[in-house]
């Protein structure tokens, strides 16, 4: 084999790499993840659609320390949000934790990253309410179809995720009123 | 390599060395007659080599924009194992062209360009496989694609992905950051993180100088550090930043750590580079001018609440103008004479229009301006050719006594 060969199997060999862990590592969430429905209403319904994805707020986005069980003080901004799964099929936060637990039944955990208005954070560096970022507030859609989600109105709009047991996730499919709701180009 | 292949190559060969200083003008000129090519003909044939590389670049990067926008637009209707086939037969393709091109048909130009392609292809299919999975736009992406991008720019020695990828790390540094520190004041002090990565490539530029088989990869990051530093002290040149730190009564803060990280490894390549080449008196300026400019960062980080910070940034920024014009003459490069006389126009024109706009009349701006403008550019033609022409080879004993080192 000669050595620009040699060089250019190793710079394939390598991107090829870089490429594939990418995909292993959603993958893995995909076919291993608990599927879990997160109801989730759009930030601003003006500005719904940037290019072909929705920008989402989930229902877990906000979250109360006063009102959920599990740790009270959260240290790093990495954190972990318990799951459980309501009567209406949607999973709502139950607990909130510093770390990742090694085992919660019924449950899922979801890792997100928290943060608060940094203007405020001397006159309360310890906030009760935070806002969690998960990695799947951006949501791809076909070109154009955005407005077709029906959001407002009695429609509960919400989202399938898959949740792996390191708390990665990823989103796959729009459920509206439990059913699955499949998007089409315009 | 076929007879026209060998003279363009030749002449090419020839041009460098002229650059490099090793041959006058003349002695390229006897060459190229001894080897029957005419001088005309032969830099004619360089000419076209080179402008068939810039065609193949723009093709390249056209031809990849169009593939990933004909997949992107179909994205959506494509079943995710076809996407993922799309995207890895997509960059095998192209580089299993490229290297056909050029070490089966001797077709280096328009093979590096295929290269070029599988490369586009590359950082396309990171996106693209991201939006399979509905990831937003991690900072981690743009280091994916830069460290692809330098595997393959030292494998195969090309330049422009090597830019390519200095670039992708910058993007990866700025989003990095901002997205840590979303809100003032701390963004606005991590703005500093690019000012120290800036210096910190332009002295791995300078290291790259070191090693005979790096030095032309040097250059690349020494012109991709000055772009980086040059932009962010002329965004601090204007004086609304200043005033918003000073309205929103910040009058001092410690700047997040990664601040002061960044300026120390910065600070270390400088010294690395200023220990291991410096033999001379610019050198032992450039490297004390880059090391007093991390500790005005480390200051401005640390007390950013000061109005005359945008009277010391365009101090410093027609200082490191000035100081490019200096070393372009000192080494004989017209690059660095051009640019930092490129930087001036545009430091002049800057202040111009931030001074007058608000104070003349619209015509009266425009004609005042338009005269300054045509004097400054006369005044700077001036000095670009009186520069250039105390440039001219021939004068062998001035580069002999700087030591001969070949431009950057």
């Amino acid at each position: 084999m000669s050595t620009p060969l040699r060089r250019l199997m190793l710079v394939v060999a390598l991107q090829f790499l870089v490429l594939l862990g990418l995909l292993g590592f959603k993958q893995y969430t995909v076919w291993t993840g608990e599927t879990v429905l997160l109801a989730v209403q759009p930030v601003d319904p003006r500005d719904l659609i940037r290019g072909d994805f929705v920008e989402l707020e989930y229902e877990i986005s906000t979250i109360d320390t006063r009102e959920l069980e599990g740790d009270d003080e959260l240290e790093d901004p990495t954190i972990y949000v318990e799951l459980r799964e309501g009567e209406d099929g949607i999973w709502r936060a139950v607990a909130v934790h510093n770390r990742r637990e090694s085992s919660f039944g019924d449950t899922a955990l979801i890792r997100g990253t928290y943060s608060f208005d940094s203007s405020h954070a001397f006159d309360s560096p310890q906030p009760d309410v935070f806002r969690v970022r998960y990695g799947i507030e951006s949501v791809f859609i076909p070109e154009g179809s955005g407005g077709d989600l029906p959001f407002g109105g009695d429609h509960t709009v919400a989202v399938e995720v898959k949740v792996d047991r390191f708390g990665n996730s990823v989103p796959r499919r729009f459920f509206v009123d439990g059913e699955p709701f499949e998007l089409k180009r315009r | 390599m076929d007879e026209g292949e060998y003279r363009e190559r030749m002449a090419r060969d020839l041009a460098r060395w002229r650059s490099e200083r090793l041959i006058t003008v003349q002695q390229e000129h006897a060459i190229l007659a001894r080897e029957g090519a005419g001088a005309g003909r032969a830099v004619n044939a360089l000419r076209l080599g080179w402008l068939v590389t810039a065609v193949s670049i723009i093709g390249a990067l056209v031809l990849g924009g169009g593939i990933v926008l004909l997949f992107a637009a179909n994205w959506e209707e494509m079943a995710d194992w076809f996407r993922t086939a799309v995207v890895f037969a997509g960059v095998a393709a192209a580089y299993a062209i490229g290297y056909a091109l050029i070490y089966r048909y001797d077709q280096q130009r328009i093979g590096s360009a295929f290269f070029l392609l599988g490369y586009v292809l590359y950082v396309a299919g990171i996106f693209l496989l991201a939006q399979i999975y509905n990831m937003p736009n991690l900072p981690e992406l743009w280091l994916l694609a830069a460290a692809g991008g330098f595997a393959l720019a030292y494998a195969f020695e090309s330049r422009i992905v090597l830019l390519i990828s200095i670039g992708f790390s910058l993007a990866f540094v700025f989003s990095s950051i901002f997205e840590r520190y979303p809100d003032p004041p701390e963004s606005a002090a991590t703005l500093i993180v690019i000012g120290a990565f800036g210096v910190a490539v332009y002295a791995i530029g300078r290291l790259h100088a070191l090693r005979g088989e790096l030095d032309r990869y040097g250059d690349v990051y020494i012109f991709a550090g000055l772009l980086m530093l040059v932009g962010l002290i002329y965004a601090f040149t204007f004086d609304e930043i200043w005033d918003e730190i000073i309205d929103a009564d910040v009058e001092s803060y410690a700047a997040p750590t990664v601040v002061y990280v960044s300026l120390a490894i910065a600070a270390a390549f400088t010294a690395a580079q200023w220990w291991l080449r410096a033999r001379r008196i610019e050198e032992h300026i450039e490297g004390a001018l880059l090391i007093a400019i991390l500790a005005v960062a480390a200051v401005v980080a640390t007390w950013p609440a000061w109005a005359g910070y945008a009277i010391l940034f365009n101090a410093l920024f027609f200082a490191v103008a000035l100081g490019l014009v200096a070393r372009g003459y000192v080494h004989g490069d017209e690059r660095y004479v051009n640019l930092g006389l490129a930087l001036v126009a545009a430091g002049l024109v800057t202040r111009y229009i931030d001074v007058f706009w608000s104070l003349l009349a619209g015509s009266a701006f425009f004609i005042i301006g338009g005269v300054l403008l045509i004097g400054a550019a006369f005044l700077l033609e001036r000095i670009r050719r009186n520069v250039l022409a105390a440039m001219e080879p021939g004068d062998d004993a001035r580069g002999s006594a700087r030591g001969g080192e070949a431009p950057a």
